[in-house]
């Protein structure tokens, strides 16, 4: 499975000589830049729910009368609930979501899961995480070895907007993760004798010399256009005050700035709700829904609302019945939400067989293999095949030919 | 032609201010001014002796040493990584400090895993002690250390079930490199390997978990153990050619030349693998004298953090220190994998970048004492400054469009000296060593 | 090699000069009563403009002085002050003191006397956004005539005055009064009695342009004068903050109108919302037996319905132990509140973000006290006053002293008397239990040294406690013994037998529900010394319906107490600790990390006893801190 160090040092090499065009004056290296198609300018934005997200009290089944038996205390009301169909519906709190689920940029898949699902948050976060269901030591995670897929590049490919450790999704055997959760450590921009000094020309630069050049040019314009972007921020459009909120700001920001990431990844945590359940869950999905709807409205008057798909995703779901203490327990297959121009909006994988649950908890219907294996077929350009070891089923949530896709 | 042949300095090599900075930089961290004279002044032959010999620590150095065991009975592994990082900033002995550094990426152990300061300090120390003595004593320790047998499961590893994670990285990371070892031969070697655990911290053979029955490695067939196993690997011909092409790609720069590689191995086999040896024979070599090598490699984020530091003659909080170097990629006591760190161009991208040039910033701009570094050295007018600057960052190569940069400098000497050094220590070249 | 220039701690310097002033026999009652501060002769706000920000005076400075000497000169024998006073920046000044001294006749405390005064005042004005306030101060000496033989000294120094005249190059009269400029940007002026500097010109020349009309100064702003007649005749000091004015200049940027964090937000909401609608704030300092007392006063009008929670009712509060009678205590921290009442109004009180981190916790807390409903079973039993004990705590020899060595806490949480919920005590006792399975199952999980869980009796109450397993049954959380010694132990540590053990075992919880009480301590020790203290007077009268007994009082507000003595032990303990924090962090050498620590710890020597009592009543919010001194420098242990 592994690539050894030397066959890989001969591979980033090689690569490294293709990226370095020996010579390449800075304006020139700007202009070809500036030149990247389109269809390599897709984002894709990873919004972790921590803890296990309770699926049934996000989209709910509102129409079937064992989620109200289930969960006497627990349940939405039917005429509570935001109406996707004549089945499902979103918790009252979403209405930013619905909103953009009714701009046709919101797709649901439901009952996504894997097989013999583990109840452990550490294990099936890492099953999540690696995209294998068996225990191995895996040492990368999907997204990480989606990176190494990739040509070795002087723009991190992976960026983490959180104040978290690094998820084992972003773990890569060959590019560096940056981990930021303020913009503030890239808003310094180098004074301008700095940038000069980087700029100015070299006589007989080395292949090495120049790659470091380049890098250093790359940041010293990024961070004078975040400082741009920053100071020219739309006033148009209003976040609530969720953490959550601040990280997607940061986000739409950085893609705004072009900094360069594919792939940005951010975190809400606190969903592990064994117990009043009332008191959280519902501030919890309001923090998701409004500021991702924020993040939406922000993307589109920034002008690069085609360039992001976001998803969501969580270790596990939970159990359908709720427990002595006004929550739930831990459980198996939840919805995922998608949004973007990228996805084919409405409704997939269909309803929560409460009927016929396994082990009390929601069958799963859809491999999360398989809506990763969309993503990163169909947004990112990278071979599913070879990343997700063989899985190469698509869950067919995103449109054909997407604007910004590959 | 003998690449590793003595350098001896000549007209066309000199031994000056760029050679022994160069030196300095390969054996250690970017020098002050005053570790550059000193060499200087007693020749390229003396200071590499004295590089491999080790001076005497300096008191602080003692002093930081004392106080890890401390830190690691908290399980404070922050604590550590600080620690380790200021000891590199108060060491006389550089080269023990970057050997030391090199081990813990060549037999990469996460704390991630292991979980234990106290483990990690105990790792730390082994390389430590081994920094330039036998590979193949450190060899053995490695296989016999706490950390590392939980990081690769040793304990584990039971007659009947083995375990074949260590035996695998002993042959593909450690020792002979993927292609020169069969399937069979890990599976063998494993069963060598049972019943070598760990407990409360130190090594413990378990009797009834080892296997000891008669194995095939490598081509020898025997009651073999874990030492007869380790004692096949240093016998391989490639063992000593990946060590030494490891060794030269630290030294010298990545993609060493094969003939070289050859050469070195074939000393180190001579030699029973004496890693202060090859290290010397390296360092004191004509080929790192060679153009070609001069800003080859691209300084690791310690390499460049602790440089600064040193050369700055600054004082710097260790959390600090600690925290810009692993936002910079490197995070001690944690690498990425097994494998260590890629190293060289993985290691900067616009983000790393970006955090480099944040820390050139806050050393030259807020931490360090300019006014003291020119009184020290005398340094009473804005060209003095300029000058000084030039040479301790850039050997005095400074390009030229730079040149012209640092002369609209002006003000009094402590000002333009921080002032050039901000442009230099941002530079490209500056990110090389 | 290296510069380790690392500079002091500021904070540490003040503690310093701040320990000196106080090491002093109360001066109050030594002096001479005080002249009304409004009226009568010419006070130093006769020479400040109206339109300050910050104003701060010095009553008597040189009798203070006088006062002092003694103490003083003797402190800057010790080795503390030797330390402080070694360094450059304070020499330098000391030996133009000494020479300014000479030079006029008369010792370096008369001529130190001279130039403060009989009073002395600060003010701070503000230029504009952006730029470096201006700041002005008052001089009012008593001896005008030594004063102007010392300014006189110094203007030929600083070549303002040659041959008895002055230099017209850097000098200008002003209404009548010369003003000389010192570089870089310092104007200062003599009038009438008082000295005036300044690093703003224009505001030096209103002040002398106002002089003759007397309006336009400070002396008889209404707001001012007003605030001024809270101030007590014995003031040793008093400060002023125009808070209103302050906002003003803010403006949008002014303080954020909730705190951003929920432990924050429930600690000092109250105040913040005090601090933030009133128009000033006046402190001031008066002297106390063997120590003085500083208050502060923020008037506003009363705290809206939303904040009732942090003014609880009296009547619903509890009684308090003296807890300083604990053996061995550090310090206790008391806050008055309304929980219940501040986890209902949380979102008019926090954040969106610091109001979701309460939610979160309020559902854990619930989680790990399994079927025990955090907000609605637990809060509303909860009475006023929560209370936080720290005292210090023995180690078992099996454990080994953990480093660093903290003291043991305990969280006393009075409870209603008739609990709104059925078998309330009982569902207490059984969720504390399985927190603390809980707990140590994490703890297991982690690697980490675990507990033993015990049920046991004291006082004729049930208690939890835990007690660590023996350690060496844990991996890796000792060193192996060729690596921890003898390098790796300081020369003096004390107890050189124990090998260091791991800081978690400082954290042993026990907990225990008392019938009006529930108490969490994390020493068994300290668990049942609290027991003991709670139930002490109950006992007594076998009623817990008798008014609070002797040792027992009923309080409100909040108070935060801190034993020197047991502060000063704690730090010994941890010395090394400390040192190595120095080290590492400060990038210093053993031998200066050690001197700064012992420096503080001996000027911690001098100090006895700090209080702080917060409180706001109506619409004022006060706070009171009380710094006692010992009677002599302790230097026992």
């Amino acid at each position: 499975m592994a690539t050894t160090r030397r066959e890989f040092l001969r591979h980033t090499a090689g690569a490294a000589l293709l990226a370095t065009s020996p010579a390449l004056p800075g304006f020139l290296a700007r202009t070809a830049r500036a030149a990247t198609p389109e269809r390599e300018r897709s984002v894709l934005v990873v919004v972790q729910l921590s803890g296990g997200n309770d699926g049934l009290n996000t989209v709910v089944p509102y129409r079937d009368d064992a989620y109200y038996r289930l969960r006497p205390t627990l349940a939405v009301p039917p005429d509570d609930v935001l109406r996707l169909d004549d089945g499902l519906g979103l918790h009252p709190e979403m209405v930013a979501l619905k909103e953009l689920y009714d701009d046709g940029l919101l797709g649901v898949i439901n009952n996504v899961g894997y097989p013999r699902p583990d109840r452990s948050h550490f294990r099936s976060m890492d099953i999540w995480h690696t995209a294998v269901t068996e225990p191995e030591d895996v040492a990368c995670g999907w997204l990480g070895r989606a990176a190494d897929r990739k040509p070795a590049s002087d723009v991190p490919y992976l960026m983490q907007v959180d104040d978290a450790a690094l998820p084992l999704a972003l773990k890569s055997e060959r590019t560096l993760v940056p981990s930021i959760d303020r913009l503030e450590t890239f808003a310094d921009r180098p004074e301008e004798a700095v940038e000069a000094a980087v700029r100015a020309p070299r006589a007989d630069a080395s292949d090495d010399l120049q790659f470091v050049q380049r890098v250093s040019l790359n940041a010293c314009r990024q961070a004078a256009r975040i400082r741009e972007v920053a100071s020219a921020e739309s006033p148009g459009v209003d976040y609530p005050g969720f953490r959550l909120a601040a990280r997607l700001r940061q986000i739409a920001r950085l893609i705004a700035a072009d900094f360069g990431p594919r792939v940005y990844y951010t975190s809400l945590g606190g969903f592990d709700t064994h117990s009043q359940q009332v008191l959280t869950h519902p501030r919890l999905l309001r923090e998701l829904a409004g500021s991702v709807g924020a993040f939406f409205a922000d993307l589109r008057a920034r002008g690069v609302l085609d360039r992001v798909l976001l998803m969501t995703f969580s270790e596990f779901g939970r159990r359908v019945a709720e427990n002595g203490s006004r929550g739930t327990d831990h459980g198996a297959a939840a919805p995922m939400l998608l949004a973007g121009v990228g996805v084919q909006a409405g409704l997939h994988g269909g309803v929560p067989e409460l009927a016929a649950l396994e082990a009390g908890d929601v069958p799963y219907r859809v491999d999360f293999r398989s809506v990763y294996a969309d993503v990163l077929g169909g947004w990112l350009g990278v071979p599913a095949g070879e990343v997700l070891s063989g899985v190469t089923a698509r869950a067919g949530v995103l449109r054909r030919g997407g604007s910004a896709s590959h | 032609m003998d690449a590793l042949r003595p350098f001896e300095p000549s007209a066309a090599r000199p031994w000056d201010h760029a050679a022994a900075s160069h030196l300095l930089r390969r054996a250690g961290f970017a020098p002050s001014a005053l570790e550059v004279a000193r060499a200087l002044e007693r020749g390229p032959a003396r200071t590499v002796a004295e590089l491999v010999d080790g001076a005497e620590e300096s008191p602080r150095h003692v002093e930081l040493d004392e106080i890890g065991a401390t830190l690691a009975v908290r399980d404070d592994i922050a604590g550590l990584r600080g620690w380790w990082l200021l000891r590199m900033v108060h060491t006389r002995r550089p080269l023990h400090a970057r050997m030391a550094l090199f081990w813990h990426d060549w037999f990469a152990t996460s704390n991630e895993k292991v979980g234990s300061a106290a483990l990690m300090l105990q790792q730390l120390r082994t390389f430590e002690r081994h920094a330039l003595g036998r590979f193949g004593d450190l060899v053995r320790a490695v296989s016999q250390d706490p950390a590392m047998i939980v990081w690769l499961d040793g304990d584990e590893n039971v007659r009947g079930r083995p375990n074949e994670n260590y035996a695998r990285e002993l042959f593909e990371l450690f020792t002979l490199g993927v292609g020169n070892y069969s399937e069979t031969d890990v599976r063998e070697a494993a069963r060598a390997f049972t019943g070598w655990h760990q407990r409360q911290g130190r090594f413990h053979f378990v009797e009834g978990a080892h296997d000891a029955g008669e194995k095939t490695v490598l081509g020898t067939r025997g009651r073999l153990d874990g030492d007869d196993v380790i004692e096949l690997a240093l016998r391989q011909s490639a063992c000593a050619a990946r060590l030494a092409r490891g060794l030269l790609a630290e030294l010298l720069g990545p993609e060493p030349p094969e003939e070289l590689v050859r050469t070195l191995g074939g000393r180190l086999r001579a030699t029973d693998y004496d890693v202060a040896d090859a290290v010397r024979t390296v360092l004191g070599g004509a080929e790192l004298f060679d153009g070609r090598w001069y800003r080859a490699r691209i300084k690791s984020p310690v390499e460049f953090a602790v440089g600064v530091v040193r050369s700055l003659e600054m004082g710097v909080p260790a959390q600090s220190l600690a925290q810009a170097v692993s936002e910079m990629g490197q995070r001690l006591f944690e690498p990425p994998s097994v494998k260590g760190w890629d190293g060289h161009r993985a290691w900067l991208n616009s983000a790393t970048m970006m955090v480099r040039m944040n820390g050139a910033r806050r050393a030259v701009q807020g931490g360090f004492d300019a006014e003291a570094l020119c009184g020290r050295y005398g340094l009473d007018s804005a060209a003095a400054a300029r000058e000084f600057a030039a040479r301790l960052a850039l050997d005095g190569r400074v390009p030229d469009a730079l040149r012209g940069l640092l002369a609209d400098a002006s003000g009094p000497p402590h000002e333009v000296l921080r002032s050039a050094l901000l442009v230099l220590m941002s530079s490209p070249e500056y990110q090389m060593a | 090699m290296r510069s380790s220039a690392t500079p002091m701690h500021l904070p540490l310097l003040l503690v310093a000069l701040g320990g000196v002033l106080l090491t002093r026999p109360a001066v109050g009652q030594k002096q001479p009563p005080a002249k009304p501060r409004v009226t009568g002769t010419v006070t130093a706000a006769a020479y400040l403009p109206a339109d300050v920000l910050f104003t701060a005076t010095l009553s008597a400075p040189d009798r203070q002085l006088a006062a002092l000497r003694p103490r003083l000169a003797s402190f800057a024998e010790e080795p503390a002050a030797a330390a402080i006073l070694a360094r450059q920046e304070l020499a330098q000044g000391r030996l133009m003191l000494f020479g300014l001294a000479g030079s006029v006749g008369v010792d370096v405390w008369k001529a130190l006397g001279a130039v403060l005064g009989r009073e002395a005042a600060i003010a701070v004005r503000s230029r504009g956004p952006g730029q470096a306030p201006a700041v002005m101060l008052v001089l009012l000496p008593r001896e005008p005539e030594l004063f102007d033989r010392l300014l006189e000294n110094v203007h030929g120094l600083a070549g303002l005055r040659s041959e008895g005249k002055p230099n017209e190059a850097r000098s200008t009269v002003e209404h009548g009064v010369r003003v000389y400029a010192a570089p870089p940007n310092a104007f200062h002026c003599r009038v009438d009695d008082a000295l005036l500097l300044s690093n703003d010109r224009p505001m030096l020349l209103e002040v002398l342009a106002a002089r003759g009309s007397g309006s336009g100064l400070l002396a008889s702003a209404k707001r001012y004068a007003g605030a001024l007649v809270r101030v007590p005749q014995n003031a040793l000091a008093w400060a002023w903050l125009d808070a209103k004015r302050l906002r003003e200049l803010a403006g949008e940027t002014g303080l954020p109108d909730r705190i951003d964090n929920p432990l924050g937000g429930l600690l000092f909401g109250g105040w913040w919302e005090m601090l933030r609608k009133s128009d000033d704030w006046l402190a001031w300092m008066t002297p106390v037996s063997n120590g003085v007392a500083v208050r502060v006063q923020a008037a506003a009008e009363a705290l809206p319905g939303t904040h009732a929670g942090f003014v609880p009712d009296a009547r619903r509060t509890s009684t308090v132990p003296d807890w300083s009678s604990l053996d061995g205590f550090v310090g206790e921290l008391r806050l008055s509140r309304d929980w219940h009442d501040l986890f209902a109004q949380r979102e008019a009180l926090l954040t969106l973000s610091a109001s979701s981190d309460l939610a979160n916790f309020a559902t854990t807390v619930s989680t790990l006290f399994g079927g025990l409903d955090f907000i609605h079973d637990v809060l509303p039993q909860v009475r006023p006053p929560l209370q936080l004990v720290a005292a210090e705590q023995k180690f078992s020899d099996a454990v080994g002293v953990p480093t660093p060595r903290l003291p043991a806490f305990a969280l006393i949480a009075p409870l209603r008397a008739d609990p709104t919920v059925p078998g309330l005590p009982q569902r207490l006792d059984s969720g504390s239990l399985m927190a603390l399975s809980l707990i140590n199952l994490d703890l297991a999980q982690k690697g980490q040294p675990a507990y033993m869980l015990d049920v046991q009796r004291h006082a004729g109450q049930r208690i939890f406690v835990t007690r660590f397993a023996d350690p060496s049954a844990t991996m890796g959380m000792r060193m192996a013994p060729d690596d921890a010694s003898p390098a790796g132990r300081a020369p003096d540590d004390p107890e050189p037998d124990k090998p260091p053990a791991s800081v978690r075992y400082n954290f042993a919880p026990a907990t225990a529900v008392l019938p009006e009480h529930f108490v969490i301590a994390t020493s068994t020790d300290l668990l049942r010394e609290v027991i003991d203290a709670l139930t002490d007077g109950d006992e007594q009268g076998g009623n817990t319906a008798v008014p609070a007994s002797a040792g027992k009082v009923r309080a409100t507000g909040d108070r935060l107490r801190l034993d020197a003595a047991g502060l000063r032990r704690l730090l010994l303990e941890n010395r090394e600790a400390l040192v190595i924090n120095r080290m590492l962090e400060e990038d210093r050498s053993r031998e200066s990390a050690e001197t700064e620590i012992d420096v503080a710890l001996e000027l911690l020597a001098r100090f006895a006893e700090l209080s702080l009592v917060a409180d706001i009543a109506g619409d004022t919010a006060t706070a009171r801190l009380e710094i006692h001194m010992r009677r002599s420098p302790a230097n026992e242990e």
